[in-house]
C-alpha cells in the first residue's frame, strides 16, 4: 500500500468513484476496489478471500437459522471457524515464500509456496467474529452480501488491523458519510502513516540490520542496546505506520476505525503492554481465542493464557522462533502475575521503566532468526561481547541520534500531548498548521518513495 | 475556520496528487526497451513506468536525501557521504575472483604473447581511512596484493595502488562518480609504463583542458546530493603533434570511426565521462597510430580503461581495447574480433571492483 501507484493512481481514482457514487452504490465500488487491489499484489489471491466472504456469510445465516437446535447451530458454526483458519494457517505468511505454518514446526523453509494472499491474516479474523458473534446471539445476521463483504473485506485493515468489529462498524456501512472534515482527517493519518513507514521505519530497520550485520563476539554492549531498540522502533512504527493508514483511508471513505494503538511504551507492565500494543487484536484474541477456551470469568487459566499468547505471536511472527518470544511473554506475565501485590507498591514509572528493559531484553527472540545466535545477541548486551574499540557505537549514536529521538519522542506521546496543550491554548493554530501539515507528509512521502524506491520492507505484515 | 482548513487541505491533496499522476501518465514516455523486454509482468511493468517517468525525480531525491543528511545520516546503502566526496563501498564475491584469476591463468597459458595485469584501486580504497572505521570496506590494497599473488608467474602485475595513494590529495578521483580521473589515470600510468617497458611522457607535454566543469556522476544520480560540487571533466592534450591517427569503435555491425580519442559529442549527454573512447559502448575498439614501428597492445578492458588509452598512444603502433562485456552480448569470444598473437602485449586494465566482479572472462579464448 505504501507505493506510488496506491497514493498517486489508485487512490484518487478510486476515492473520485467512490465519493461520486451514490450511498448505495458506494458498497460496490469499495469492493470492486478490493477486488483490483488483491489482483494486483497476486492473480489468484482473490480466491481465498471470496471463500471466506462465502462461507462466513452463508455460516451466519445459518447459525441464525438453526439458532434453536443446539447441535446444527455449532456445526455451522465449527464449519465457518475450520474454513477460515485454515484459509489463515495455509496464506498468513504466503507473501513471505521462506516461512509459513509447517514451518512455525518443522523449522525448514516453507512447504506451501503458494500464492501469496493479501490480508490473510485480517479477513480470515473478521469472519471468525462475525459468526462468533451470531452464534453468541450479540448480533443478527446480515442479509445483503455486499455488506458482510464489505465487513470481511475492509482492505484499508488488510496489513495488520485494526481488527473490526461487525457490531461497532455495521451501522457506518450501512450509510458511509463523507465530510470534509473526515477527508482530511482522512488524508492526513494516511499520510501520517506514510511518513511513519518510510522516514522512521525504514531507516530504523536499516540500522538495525547493520547492527545486526556484526558478529555477536565483537558486538559492544552499548551498540547491541541501541540495535534493539532500533529494531523495537521499526518494529512499532511499521504496524502503527500501516494501522494509521488504515484508519485514514476508511476516515476518508466515511468510516470511523477504532485506534488500534494506546503508547505501548509507556504501559506498566506486560498485562498492559499486551492491550495496548494493537489493542483491536488483543481484544480478538481474548474474545474469540481466550475467552471460549476459559469459560470462567473470575479466575485465569493459565492454559489458555499461554496458548492465547501462543496464537498471538504465530499471527506477529515470522518463523518459528517466535514461539520463544511467546514464551517469554507468558514468564513475564507469569512473574507480573505473582508479583502483582508487590508490585502495586511500585511507582509507575518504575515499572514502565522496568518493563521497557525487559521487553528489549526479551526481543532479540522475535527479531532474530535461531536460537543460538539470539541468545548470543542477548548476551552481548550484557557485555558479552569484546569491547575492543566501539567505533559503531559511536558511529550510531553520532549519525543516528535524530532518529532514535523523534521516534522517542511520538512513542512517549509527547507529540500528541503538545497538540493537546496548543488547542488548549487556541484551536486555530491546530487548524492553520494541519493542512500545512498535510501538505508536508504528502511532500516527504513523495520523495521517499521516489528517492528510495517503493518500501519493501514489509517485514511484519501479514 | 476548521471546516475553511479542511477544504483547503483535502483540495490541495488532491490537486497535487492528481497533476502528477496526470503528468506521469501525459508526459511519460512510452514503451521503452527495458519496458518491452518483460512485458510478461504487469505489475513490474507499471512500477518501472511510473517510477522512472515520475516529474521532478531528481528533486524528490534530493530532499529525500537533504532530510536524511540533517538528521546526521552519512550512508545510503554502500554510498557513504565524506566530507567533499561521495564514496560507494563494495565487497565481492570470493568464489567468483578466484574463478576469474583462474581463467587468466589460463588465458595466459594458452598465448605467447605476454600478459599484464593492473587492477586500479576505487575511491573507498585510497580514501578507506576517511570512511567510518568500522564499515565493511575491503581493503583494496591487500586485495589487489593477494590477486598479484594468485596470478600466475607468468603474468607481469602493474602495481597502481601505491601511485594512487601518494597522489591521493590531486583530483584524481571524480567527487561524485566511481571512476577515477584523467589527472588519476595519469599517475597510475606513469608508474605502470615503465613495467611495459617504457619511459613515460612528462607531465608538462601536456596541456590540460577542462572540457566540462559541470559533470555529475553516477553516484550523484543515485543520491541528487547537492553539497557536493560538480565534477570537471579534464582531458589531457599533448603540446606536440598527437601521434593518434586513426580510431575506430565496434559495436555489433556497426563501426564508429574517428581522428582523436576524445569524443566530444558526449559533452552534451548525462555521461560525459565517455568522451573517452565512448565509455563502455563498445565490443572493440582500435586506436591507430603514426609511430608504425612500435608495438601493438590488446587491452582486455574495465571501465578504467578508457581513461588510461590517451597517455598509451605515444607508446604503441595500435591498442586495441576489447570489452568481455560486451562480447557476451554479442555472442562472441575474443578470437572472433581480435587474433592475440598479432599483439606484442596484452594488459588486462580493471578497477578491483569491476575486475572481482567480472563474469565473462571465460569469452576470452
Amino acid at each position: 500500500m505504501v507505493s506510488l501507484e496506491f497514493l498517486y493512481f489508485f487512490l484518487p481514482v478510486f476515492m473520485g468513484v467512490y465519493a461520486l457514487s451514490g450511498v448505495r452504490f458506494r458498497k460496490a465500488v469499495f469492493l470492486l476496489g478490493t477486488v483490483v487491489l488483491c489482483l494486483w499484489v497476486s492473480t489468484w489471491g482473490i480466491i481465498p478471500m471470496v471463500v471466506c466472504a462465502v462461507v462466513s456469510y452463508f455460516c451466519g445465516r445459518l447459525i441464525h437459522r438453526f439458532a434453536d437446535k443446539k447441535g446444527l447451530k455449532r456445526l455451522w458454526l465449527i464449519l465457518s471457524v475450520v474454513a477460515n483458519m485454515a484459509v489463515l494457517l495455509v496464506f498468513i505468511r504466503s507473501g513471505h515464500s521462506s516461512y509459513d505454518v509447517t514451518s512455525i514446526f518443522t523449522g525448514k523453509g516453507a512447504m506451501l509456496k503458494l500464492f501469496p494472499v493479501w490480508g490473510a491474516g485480517v479477513f480470515t479474523l473478521h469472519g471468525i467474529s462475525y459468526c462468533m458473534d451470531i452464534y453468541r446471539e450479540e448480533i443478527e445476521p446480515e442479509k445483503n452480501f455486499l455488506l458482510v463483504s464489505q465487513y470481511i473485506c475492509f482492505f484499508p485493515c488488510f496489513y495488520c488491523g485494526p481488527i473490526l468489529r461487525f457490531s461497532d462498524i455495521s451501522e457506518q456501512l450501512r450509510k458511509p458519510v463523507i465530510t470534509s472534515g473526515k477527508l482530511a482527517e482522512g488524508i492526513k493519518l494516511m499520510l501520517i502513516g506514510f511518513a511513519e513507514k518510510l522516514f522512521l521505519s525504514d531507516p530504523m530497520y536499516e540500522m538495525w540490520q547493520h547492527i545486526r550485520g556484526v558478529s555477536a563476539d565483537s558486538l559492544s554492549a552499548a551498540c547491541a542496546w541501541l540495535g534493539i531498540i532500533a529494531f523495537s522502533f521499526a518494529f512499532y512504527y511499521e504496524l502503527r505506520a500501516y494501522s494509521h493508514i488504515a484508519q485514514g483511508i476508511g476516515s476518508m471513505l466515511g468510516f470511523e476505525l477504532p485506534d488500534n494503538f494506546d503508547l505501548p511504551f509507556m504501559s506498566a507492565g506486560f498485562n498492559e503492554l499486551i492491550k495496548r500494543f494493537a489493542c483491536t487484536f488483543y481484544s480478538w484474541v481474548r474474545d474469540y481465542f481466550y475467552r471460549p477456551i476459559c469459560r470462567s470469568k473470575d479466575s485465569v487459566c493459565l492454559w489458555a493464557l499461554i496458548l492465547s499468547v501462543l496464537a498471538g505471536s504465530v499471527w506477529y511472527g515470522y518463523g518459528r522462533h517466535t514461539m520463544l518470544w511467546a514464551a517469554f511473554i507468558c514468564v513475564m506475565l507469569g512473574i507480573e502475575y505473582l508479583l502483582k501485590n508487590i508490585l502495586a507498591a511500585v511507582p509507575t514509572w518504575v515499572r514502565c521503566a522496568v518493563m521497557n528493559v525487559l521487553f528489549l531484553i526479551g526481543l532479540p527472540f522475535l527479531a532474530i532468526d535461531s536460537l543460538p545466535s539470539a541468545c548470543g545477541y542477548v548476551a552481548a548486551m550484557f557485555g558479552g561481547g569484546s569491547f575492543a574499540g566501539d567505533v559503531l557505537a559511536s558511529y550510531v549514536i553520532k549519525t543516528g541520534v535524530v532518529m532514535y529521538l523523534i521516534c522517542g519522542f511520538f512513542a512517549t506521546g509527547i507529540g500528541r500531548y503538545l497538540k493537546r496543550r496548543i488547542m488548549q491554548l487556541n484551536t486555530n493554530i491546530v487548524y492553520i498548521i494541519e493542512p500545512m501539515l498535510t501538505i508536508g507528509f504528502l511532500l516527504i512521502s513523495t520523495a521517499f518513495l521516489v528517492g528510495g524506491g517503493n518500501s519493501s520492507m514489509n517485514l511484519f505484515v501479514r | 475556520m476548521k471546516k475553511a482548513a479542511d477544504y483547503i487541505a483535502v483540495s490541495a491533496f488532491f490537486v497535487i496528487v492528481i497533476m502528477f499522476a496526470a503528468y506521469t501518465l501525459v508526459m511519460g514516455r512510452h514503451g521503452s526497451e527495458s519496458e518491452k523486454a518483460d512485458s510478461s509482468d504487469i505489475r513490474h511493468n507499471v512500477q518501472t513506468y511510473v517510477s522512472s517517468n515520475f516529474p521532478l525525480s531528481s528533486n524528490w531525491k534530493s530532499l529525500r536525501t537533504t532530510m536524511f543528511v540533517m538528521t546526521g545520516k552519512k550512508n545510503f546503502d554502500n554510498i557513504y557521504i565524506l566530507k567533499n566526496r561521495l564514496v560507494e563501498i563494495t565487497d565481492f564475491d570470493k568464489d567468483r575472483l578466484d574463478k576469474n584469476i583462474s581463467q587468466i591463468n589460463e588465458f595466459s597459458e594458452n598465448t605467447d604473447t605476454p600478459v599484464y595485469v593492473m587492477l586500479a584501486p576505487t575511491a573507498a580504497g585510497i580514501y578507506s581511512a576517511k570512511l567510518p572505521a568500522y564499515t565493511s570496506n575491503t581493503d583494496q590494497r591487500e586485495m589487489i596484493d593477494n590477486i598479484y599473488y594468485d596470478l600466475d608467474s607468468r603474468i607481469d602485475t602493474i602495481d597502481t595502488f601505491f601511485p594512487m595513494y601518494s597522489a591521493r590529495n590531486n583530483y584524481v578521483y571524480y567527487r561524485t562518480d566511481r571512476k577515477w580521473t584523467s589527472f588519476g589515470a595519469y599517475f597510475a600510468y606513469a608508474d605502470g609504463i615503465k613495467e611495459l617497458g617504457f619511459e613515460p611522457v612528462v607531465l608538462s607535454n601536456y596541456d590540460q583542458e577542462y572540457t566540462s566543469n559541470s559533470y555529475y556522476g553516477g553516484l550523484y544520480s543515485e543520491l541528487c546530493y547537492n553539497s557536493i560540487g560538480a565534477d570537471r571533466v579534464n582531458i589531457f592534450r599533448s603540446k606536440y603533434k598527437t601521434t593518434v591517427d586513426s580510431v575506430e569503435l565496434y559495436r555489433g555491425d556497426q563501426v564508429l570511426t574517428s581522428k582523436s580519442v576524445y569524443f566530444r559529442s558526449a559533452l552534451k549527454t548525462a555521461d560525459k565521462t565517455a568522451i573517452f573512447l565512448q565509455g563502455d559502448n563498445f565490443t572493440k575498439a582500435t586506436v591507430k597510430t603514426t609511430a608504425e614501428d612500435a608495438p601493438k597492445l590488446l587491452i582486455i578492458k574495465g571501465s578504467y580503461a578508457n581513461t588510461l588509452v590517451p597517455f598509451l598512444t605515444p607508446h604503441y603502433s595500435e591498442i586495441t581495447l576489447v570489452d568481455p562485456d560486451k562480447l557476451k552480448e554479442e555472442g562472441k569470444t575474443l578470437s572472433d574480433v581480435a587474433d592475440t598473437s598479432a599483439y606484442d602485449q596484452i594488459l588486462f586494465m580493471y578497477d578491483c571492483d569491476q575486475f572481482a566482479d567480472e563474469t565473462n572472462f571465460d569469452l576470452l579464448k
